[in-house]
């Protein structure tokens, strides 16, 4: 696995020049990418057990804010995606790999190690989409956003990490809790934080 | 120093940050004006005490550097919000150790500041000041932030129109102005100079930073103790100019300013028009400005022989409307307003709300008398008045003989609690640093309603499910105003007249630490100072309110086809009700809301007779305003089909051949939507989808909950029926699927969409018990 701290700098690094426009090619693969993505989600939501689900916390499944980003349009352009995403998305895959070497190491005593020890910006993206995402990290991505929401323990700021990742934008989730776009921008701050010192540990 | 660019603060000095700046904007919002300097040493000192962190000196100045680019980032919103125009370098005075923080916002704020502070490029020059920005616009004329380029200082410039060319008016302008000009006191702002020149005259005046009282009072509504303090303050300023025998005969809230302290300046002395009255009347419909603070003798047109107690009325009006939250005459056609204002008592302030302060009231109506004679005949006696009902003292002012004495100690010794408030509350603030799990508890709340005297039924709503809980509703014994201690959460409440008049309201119950309140009336809250909750009042409509709406009788077996049926039936017992024949429309919102639009980019290509399209909270804020509700899901259900005897609201079949509407008509419209002739209600199933409120007990089996809703329903989604996600996304078509009667589905209740209106309802009778609401029938 890739130095973590490497791999936030390098996040926030593609998404500064994400900013400054070199989106084309990004922006295809995102596509692609993003649209096998929510329709896995969607798969997970209609394959939940009842009508309306059950006392299951639909609002706080990853599945749920994917399909509500994907059919708002809110999820076409790859810049419109906060950081809080791209790092679940860093989280998941890490948990992927680790999972991976795991599996590997009960049953043959050790696997092939997925190691990048130097990455660059564009490389980081490339590394959070390389492969066509499969049901079982969708999945893996669902168990990660609730560990994640646990984290913060407080439920307002859940709530705007829900509602970023469901693609609001700012001005509407400032709206939504009645708070100024300052103690928005500083919660996201205090959120981003808390994730990225997970991609640390 | 330069450490505070490189460290990242840790995760816990953030939190603890987030939670100061929240307690920071909580008291901005409730009408504070807290100050970053206390919040910084408050703050700093208890995380050393706390020993939360280690406080090494790198702490301690990492936590103040945090603290502070947070603080000043609240703080510059709130004031460019209000209307402030917002210069950094002011804050690297206030904090010279924290040069390099103020720096650091200095380029974030960089492209606002191209908006606000930095001066057009091209500069405009008017003699030796340069124009800076165009700051307002007004019946007066055009006022500037300029730069006195002689001076060296900021100025507001003021360029008068329609300055008579008839030179004895010029000369009488000109004198007013100039005498005005020398006007010096804390209270009054500056004028630097009265510019004549041949082509035009202006004023420059001291810039003050800061928001004029209108604005302040958009924001929050004052106690009535901020109101009197205010009020004397601005009383000091008018017995200045009135003792120099100076008039100002235009004093309204646009014409006081605030500064950052909060000290009002009055702005604008000497430049009314003599003859405003004449030309309100000459073109009534045309308003150049609000006469609602005129003195009786102006409306009259005797605005020459208006002398300093049409001031004294004016600050009467400001201070009504401080208390009340409106001013005593709102008509808006101006012929009629000035009668008002000759002929009409106002209404008693005490009337609209209950808890002001007699004095004050007593202070307030002397101040509004019809008569100059009967007013306060000095500005300083007024204010005098004022001090000493705030130093709870006999008041000169004179209602009625009664003098209530005892009410007068419990005022004094209402000072005694608040100081132990203030320091409860500095305890609890360290206990909140301390403890991250603030204390949850029942909170005092005060519930006002108009008329006073009703009696108030309360009926909880689940926390988790949004949903009405009539078996624990509960009857207060007193009646309104009155006092009651409720846990934190919603609430339903039904308050009546005796008369039989009445209102079903949502209501608001903050949690302990809830930072901040919204502006909609039904979620609205504030603490006062002794720590009870406020709501707005329950403004209880007249029985007529009905008028115009269709009554349905209910029904003891009701088959709701929308709920699953896993063991035989689900029925529901629906008591009878009233329902709007038509969702609500553009016009109609526009007149319940003072003229004003709501605010997205839909409505302005829309025809006013079409639906009107807002949040779940508008459409729930339009419904009490009106002194109705939301339709229940039930309800809506129960219309839609008739009463559970067809299954499309107009009728049996899908018409066939339909020709599809393109876009969404006038409410009423298509034509055929109608349920029946006894019940003429039209477009449950076409046009615009409708916000209701759900009835989620009956979503329950009656042997389990498996169909619980989701969790965060209510907080987060609200129910909608009448029309598919695509009918509620703007498409108009009218299709077997898209607007079953019997489908729903959720929509986060903070969006608009452009196919989502609302229609309201009406209880036949006020729910005060168990029977009275929807029910799964036995």
């Amino acid at each position: 696995m890739c130095d973590s701290s490497q791999q936030v700098s390098s996040i926030s690094e593609w998404l500064e020049s994400l900013k400054a426009g070199e989106a084309d090619a990004t922006q295809k693969l995102w596509n692609r990418y993003s649209n096998a993505i929510v329709g896995l989600a969607r798969a997970h939501l209609t394959n939940m057990p009842t009508r309306l689900v059950d006392a299951e916390d639909i609002a706080t499944t990853v599945f749920f804010g994917l399909c509500q980003g994907a059919e708002a349009g809110r999820f076409a352009d790859v810049r419109n995606r906060d950081e809080l995403w791209w790092l679940l998305m860093a989280l998941t895959r890490r948990s992927c790999v680790r999972e991976y070497r795991r599996e590997k190491a009960t049953k043959r005593g050790g696997g092939k190690v997925i190691s990048q020890t130097e990455i660059s910006a564009s490389e980081a993206f490339d590394y959070l989409v390389a492969n066509e995402p499969t049901p079982e990290f969708v999945a893996a991505m669902n168990d990660e956003f609730s560990r994640l929401l646990r984290l913060l323990d407080d439920d307002t700021l859940c709530s705007i990490a829900i509602s970023r990742i469901e693609g609001w934008t700012v001005k509407e989730i400032a709206d939504r809790f009645g708070i100024s776009m300052s103690s928005l921008s500083r919660k996201l701050r205090l959120i981003r934080d808390i994730w990225r010192s997970e991609l640390d540990q | 120093m330069n450490t505070r660019r490189t460290r990242r603060p840790d995760i816990q000095v953030s939190k603890q940050v987030d939670e100061i700046c929240d307690l920071f904007e909580f008291e901005y919002r409730n009408g504070g004006t807290p100050k970053i300097e206390d919040f910084l040493r408050d703050a700093v000192y208890k995380v050393s005490s706390n020993g939360v962190q280690r406080a090494s000196a790198e702490t301690k100045d990492l936590v103040e550097s945090t603290l502070l680019e947070e603080l000043v980032r609240v703080e510059i919103e709130f004031r460019t919000d209000g209307g402030d125009f917002v210069d950094l370098d002011e804050y690297r005075d206030r904090f010279p150790d924290f040069a390099d923080v103020i720096e650091r916002l200095r380029s974030e704020f960089q492209h606002d500041a191209t908006k606000t502070c930095i001066p057009d490029p091209s500069v405009n020059l008017l003699m030796h000041y340069e124009l800076r920005q165009e700051i307002g616009t007004g019946a007066f004329g055009v006022v500037w932030r300029a730069w006195d380029t002689k001076l060296e200082r900021e100025v507001a410039l003021k360029v008068p129109k329609n300055i008579s060319n008839d030179k004895s008016q010029r000369e009488l302008f000109l004198r007013e102005a100039k005498a005005a000009a020398k006007l010096r006191h804390p209270n009054i702002v500056p004028v630097y100079e009265v510019v004549e020149s041949t082509s035009s005259i202006f004023i420059a005046l001291a810039f003050v930073h800061g928001m004029n009282l209108r604005q302040r009072l958009k924001l929050t509504k004052l106690t009535p103790y901020q109101a009197a303090e205010l009020c004397a303050k601005i009383g000091d300023g008018l017995a200045h100019a009135h003792e120099r025998d100076i008039v100002h005969r235009d004093l309204k809230p646009a014409n006081v300013l605030l500064d950052l302290m909060n000290e009002p300046h009055i702005t604008d002395f000497g430049l009314a028009k003599r003859d405003r009255s004449a030309s309100f009347r000459l073109q009534s419909g045309l308003v150049l400005g609000t006469p609602h603070y005129m003195s009786p003798e102006q409306a009259r047109g005797d605005s020459d022989r208006a002398d300093g107690r049409a001031d004294i009325y004016a600050l009467g009006v400001i201070l009504y409307e401080m208390l009340t939250g409106s001013v005593p005459f709102r008509k808006t056609e101006t012929v009629v307003l000035l009668t008002q204002i000759q002929q009409d008592e106002p209404q008693l302030p005490r009337r609209l709300v209950s808890s002001i302060p007699r004095d004050l009231e007593t202070i307030c109506l002397k101040a509004m008398s019809k008569l100059p004679a009967e007013r306060y005949q000095s500005a300083s006696d007024m204010a005098e008045d004022l001090r000493s009902f705030l130093d709870g003292r006999t008041i000169q002012a004179r209602r009625t003989p009664m003098v209530i004495r005892s009410w007068r100690w419990i005022r004094r010794n209402r000072m005694m609690v608040a100081v132990s408030t203030i320091a409860v509350l500095a305890i609890a603030a360290t206990m909140y640093f301390a403890s991250p799990t603030p204390p949850v508890g029942y909170r005092q709340v005060l519930i006002e309603t108009e008329p006073v005297g009703a009696e108030i039924t309360v009926v909880p709503i689940d926390v988790e499910t949004s949903e009405l809980r009539p078996e624990q509703l509960f009857r207060l014994d007193d009646s309104t105003p009155c006092t009651t201690q409720l846990d934190p959460g919603d609430y339903l409440i039904v308050a009546v007249l005796p008369d039989g008049r009445f209102h079903e309201v949502y209501r608001h119950v903050p949690k302990e630490r809830e930072g901040l309140s919204t502006g909609d009336r039904h979620r609205w809250w504030r603490v006062q100072d002794n720590g009870t909750v406020e709501w707005r009042e329950i403004r209880i409509p007249e029985n007529d309110v009905v008028e115009g709406m269709v009554r349905i009788n209910g029904s003891e077996g009701f088959q709701m086809a929308s709920v699953p049926r896993n063991d035989g039936e689900t029925k529901c017992r629906v008591p009878d009700y009233f329902i709007d024949p038509f969702e609500v429309s553009i016009e109609d919102w526009r007149r319940a809301n003072d003229g004003r639009l709501p605010v997205d980019k839909e409505t302005p290509k829309r025809n006013p007779e079409d639906a009107v399209c807002v949040k779940f909270g508008d459409a729930m804020h339009y419904a009490e305003i009106s002194g109705k509700r939301l339709v229940t899901e039930v309800e809506f259900e129960y219309a839609a089909t008739n009463r559970g005897q067809q299954p499309y609201s107009w009728g049996e079949n899908f018409p066939e051949g339909l020709l599809q509407p393109k876009i969404f008509g006038p409410v009423g419209s298509p034509s055929f939507d109608c349920v029946s002739e006894e019940l003429p209600i039209y477009g449950l199933c076409s046009n615009v989808a409708e916000w209701v409120q759900g009835n989620w007990q009956i979503h329950a089996t009656p042997l389990g909950r498996e169909h619980q809703p989701p969790h965060g329903v209510g907080d987060y989604y609200q129910m909608v029926r009448g029309g598919n996600k695509d009918v509620i996304e703007g498409d108009p078509r009218i299709t077997s699927s898209s607007r079953s009667p019997f489908s729903f589905l959720m929509r986060p209740y903070f969006e608009t969409n452009p196919g989502l209106g609302f229609r309201c309802a009406r209880s036949a009778k006020p729910r005060l018990e168990l029977a009275d609401f929807i029910q799964i029938a036995q």
